[in-house]
């Protein structure tokens, strides 16, 4: 990480450094290397009643977006990830289940760093700078690692947001998080029924399909998803021993993640939410908040 | 309608030779009146899901007990006076048509009706509860757990699992009552209401806290040493739940949301959120005298916001009993023209609902049947002549239906 730090001088140099990085190991190693790189990015948060607050987003460019990136690799790629710091204030970036990468990003400044995935599964990456700070202001998105070809995915990236800490955090304000009540309830930075336009999220597939949907919680509060019509099975989860667990409700403490497997064997419309029903709200309206509705033909 | 008539008595003739059954249940929605006291004597409104107009709502509403194989049917109606309702059949994998969501499916009106049909593929712990504007109509008390006991009824965590001597079932809730003094108002044109804060000032089992715990005898837990007892919890509203077991109970939790865990989970606490099942088996390696804490929880602090204590006595030794044949019941005469008797084997007092099913799977009669001798009379001479299914449901059991044939 000194290197990193000590070499994080600047978009140009930086961007050299890590295509060379991306060839040298891809000669040496005669692996796949997967190039990606993620902006650090400072915008405004819509909510789903039109309400705004300032926000943070990992985003595949400079262009601020509220819905952090996702990567998708393979077991046998090796991810080369450079991550620019477009804020104006340091922040961290940090692989959840894969300590090597933990480092400091200066404003205007870039780190590069490798992952080598062990086996399928899945990882957040969010800045760990003034934790929890950073992360619910928004900085949290997923690298999932996975062979299949044929399975349909799905990413939820759930959050929930309290627009009163989130105005005040911006301003550099302090708040009680033992005080936490949060206002709007997001998969993927949407709401309910904007969530139904989310290709990303919206489950819409064909009776027998193999689905499987990566799930993380990286905002403060935990999530209780509910499925409707089908039990899914856990191919992963950040929680070990949760593995094999067939369920229809799923327990996501913040910062847990999980790959789930869904077979359905009926055609219809099927609910998903959040069974902590106050988080099937938006600004205080039910049921704009975590709730999605998945379609099998 | 001949053709369906032959089929479904196929359908229902199968069934009563592999020994599933069909139930045939009888639910209101009612929130038009309904009070609940609580343990310090306070009472508020409530809404619920009561198996008799003349019935309260209290919460929860009361558990409907099945086996796996079973078909079961919730004749159901909504008395409410202006509020829509639905039944949502939680864990149980039904269709779009069955599920509850009116996202996806339908409401009931005032004084509409419709029945609900599940089969339970899957022994375990389940829940049911309204779906419409649910956030509220939940918290209002409309919920209640779904048992489906092992096939046949055996006391086996799941067909073929793990043996229990007894169950103890706890749904765990809250309720927060500035939400029953005023009511947030569901607009059914939009299908939209708004959400007040949620701040709990009651911390439940089965509708119960304090000292109510430790007075029933279906929540406190009382056994044996060696005695194995299958806990299964549930929680069906907005904080989340740690169990805290102890040691001496030798904890292992076996089983959640209707499926058995690939691996038992040794641990004296178990963490449940909202609408998560879990199963627990418990075996005391000695005799002591303690209790369980339950802490009810904030989903967004971690904060714990109370904390309910539920007695464990633990005496004597357990010995295995001999294997008794499940009661079971016969009509007769059969054929009749007028009167059934129905003769339950092995049972004297019986005390529960029963029901009529013609061959097309309607409730023709229901009521409640209570006998001290074993044996009940029931009037038929109204019926049409055919074939009819009686079922039998006591509260925790439901005795294998009987076939029996009505004529001029």
């Amino acid at each position: 990480m000194e290197w990193l730090q000590r070499n994080s001088s600047g978009p140009i140099k930086t961007g050299f450094l890590f295509i060379s990085t991306f060839f040298i190991a891809f000669l040496q190693f005669g692996v796949a290397g997967i190039q990606k790189t993620l902006y650090i990015n400072r915008g405004v948060f819509t909510c789903v009643n039109g309400n705004t607050f300032p926000f943070l987003a990992f985003n595949d460019s400079a262009v601020y977006s509220s819905q952090n990136s996702v990567i998708n690799i393979r077991t046998s790629d090796t991810l080369f990830i450079k991550v620019i710091n477009n804020d104006t204030v340091l922040h961290g970036f940090s692989v959840d289940g894969y300590p090597s990468i933990n480092a400091l990003i200066n404003p205007g400044d870039s780190l590069m760093d490798t992952l080598v995935p062990q086996g399928e599964r899945l990882y957040i990456f969010y800045d760990h700078h003034l934790y929890p700070k950073n992360r619910y202001m928004g900085l949290g998105g997923m690298i999932c690692v996975n062979n299949s070809t044929t399975a349909k995915k799905y990413y939820w990236n759930l959050k929930e947001h309290s627009k009163k800490i989130s105005d005040t955090l911006s301003v550099g304000g302090q708040v009680n998080w033992r005080l936490y009540e949060p206002d709007y309830f997001t998969i993927n930075g949407w709401s309910h029924p904007d969530l139904e336009n989310d290709t990303t999220a919206k489950i819409n597939v064909n009776l027998g399909d193999t689905v499987y949907i990566f799930v993380i919680n990286t905002g403060q509060s935990a999530h209780a998803l509910h499925f409707h019509g089908f039990h899914v099975k856990t191919l992963f989860s950040t929680r070990s021993y949760q593995i094999g667990w067939v369920k229809d409700s799923y327990p996501l403490h913040r910062m847990d993640g999980v790959v789930l497997e869904l077979v359905p064997d009926k055609v219809g419309k099927y609910s998903v939410h959040d069974h902590n029903l106050v988080a099937v709200q938006g600004g205080g309206t039910h049921p704009n908040g975590m709730f999605t509705i998945m379609e099998i033909q | 309608m001949k053709r369906q008539a032959v089929l479904l008595l196929f359908v229902f003739g199968a069934l009563a030779l592999s020994g599933q059954n069909t139930i045939l249940l009888n639910k209101y929605l009612r929130s038009n009146f309904g009070t609940d006291t609580m343990f310090d004597g306070v009472s508020f409104r409530v809404w619920g899901i009561t198996n008799t107009l003349m019935e309260f709502p209290k919460i929860p509403a009361s558990i409907i007990y099945c086996n796996e194989g079973d078909t079961v049917i919730l004749n159901t109606r909504n008395i409410s006076q202006g509020e829509h309702h639905t039944i949502h059949l939680h864990g149980l994998d039904v269709d779009t048509r069955n599920d509850g969501d009116p996202a996806t499916s339908f409401w009931l009106n005032h004084m509409q009706d419709t029945t609900y049909t599940f089969v339970a593929h899957n022994a375990g712990t389940y829940l049911y509860h309204c779906h419409v504007a649910d956030v509220v109509h939940v918290q209002m008390g409309m919920y209640g757990l779904i048992v489906v006991k092992a096939a046949g009824g055996a006391k086996n965590a799941w067909t073929g699992g793990p043996p229990y001597s007894k169950d103890y079932k706890w749904l765990l809730t809250e309720v927060d009552r500035s939400w029953h003094d005023t009511i947030p108002v569901h607009n059914p044109n939009t299908d939209t209401l708004n959400v007040p804060p949620y701040r709990p000032d009651y911390f439940l089992v089965n509708g119960k806290s304090g000292w109510e715990l430790n007075a029933d005898d279906s929540i406190k837990i009382s056994g044996s040493q060696n005695e194995p007892i299958y806990l299964r919890l549930g929680n069906i509203m907005y904080f989340y739940n740690r169990v805290i077991i102890p040691p001496q109970l030798n904890a292992q939790i076996i089983s959640s949301d209707g499926r058995p865990l690939p691996n038992a989970i040794i641990s004296d606490t178990v963490e449940i959120m909202p609408g998560e099942r879990y199963g627990v088996m418990l075996q005391a390696s000695v005799q002591f005298n303690d209790s369980i804490a339950i802490q009810y929880i904030d989903m967004n602090t971690d904060s714990v916001w109370n904390t309910q204590y539920v007695q464990v006595n633990i005496s004597g030794i357990y010995s295995v009993p001999e294997i008794k044949k499940p009661a079971s019941i016969s009509v007769f005469p059969n054929p009749s023209n007028d009167f059934i008797t129905i003769k339950f084997t092995d049972k004297k007092t019986v005390n529960g609902l029963f029901s009529i099913v013609n061959i097309l799977g309607e409730n023709v009669v229901s009521g409640k049947l209570t006998t001290t001798d074993g044996k009940k009379t029931i009037n038929i001479s109204h019926l049409p002549s055919g074939t009819y299914f009686l079922n039998v449901q006591e509260e925790n059991f439901s005795f294998p239906a009987a076939r029996f044939i009505k004529i001029d």
